[in-house]
């Protein structure tokens, strides 16, 4: 009984030995590998697609900022007031307005994207990351000024 | 000739007398030969493992297991990492 449970522990610590060395040493690739290993990009497309993301990513930081400004507006004019006024309802429409923008942002992006990719990964591609426009989440708190 | 034979071995009856406590010893034998306590489905799997090619193909069977999650983690780790990086929400996280 105690060779078996010997077994046992050495086959569960070889097998989460082996799990985390496979982890680790996927993560050694950049994320523009990943990415061209998954779609199987070609360099050309490779190369566009990351074209379109440094460009993506310059409108995405700027959405990012606008969203936290939105924010910020509409949290001191909550404060500012005990009731409901002209300017709060302004600033609800200012920052779902940011929103929407940039999700279509993001959507114009993915399809961007997708019209890079070799025509039999382009669901895979849109399947992972349309979601994300769906549900693009809430910034935490520590962010809005 | 051969019907004498028949006859006597008919006959022939064994004078080796049975020992009348002979069909008891032979059941007390046999419960003492039973182990003393139930052995558990855990004792009998240990049990198992211990054989060793049972024992490699485990260990293999982990590996293999571990690898296949690992690099399922590796995936998803990354496409999270990719899709909070065209997500303005996230990025403010």
């Amino acid at each position: 009984m105690k060779k078996g449970l010997f077994v046992l522990v050495i086959a569960v610590a070889l097998g989460l030995t082996a799990a985390f060395a496979v982890c680790r040493f996927a993560h050694r690739a950049s994320p523009e590998d990943w990415f061209r290993q998954k779609f199987e990009l070609s360099e050309q497309q490779a190369r566009q697609a990351a074209a379109l993301h440094q460009e993506y990513q310059i409108s995405c930081t700027e959405m990012c900022a606008r969203i936290a400004q939105a924010d910020a507006r509409l949290a001191k004019a909550i404060q500012a007031s005990n009731g409901m006024t002209p300017e709060i309802r302004a600033a609800i429409a200012e920052t779902d307005a940011v929103r929407t923008e940039c999700r279509a942002n993001m959507l114009e992006y993915f399809y961007k994207i997708a019209a890079a990719l070799p025509p039999a990964k382009k669901q895979s591609y849109l399947d992972m990351v349309l979601p994300t426009v769906l549900e693009p989440g809430e910034m935490s708190g520590t962010h809005r000024q | 000739m051969k019907d004498n034979l028949n006859d006597l071995l008919r006959s022939w009856q064994p004078e080796v007398p049975e020992p009348s406590d002979f069909r008891r010893n032979v059941w007390q034998r046999i419960e003492r030969s039973r182990p003393t306590k139930e052995v558990g489905w855990l004792a009998e799997f240990f049990g198992l493992l211990a054989r060793p090619r049972l024992a490699f193909a485990t260990v293999a069977l982990a590996i293999v297991v571990g690898g296949v999650v690992g690099r399922e983690v590796s995936v998803a780790n990354q496409t999270s990492a990719y899709l909070r990086s065209v997500n303005p929400y996230a990025q403010l996280r």
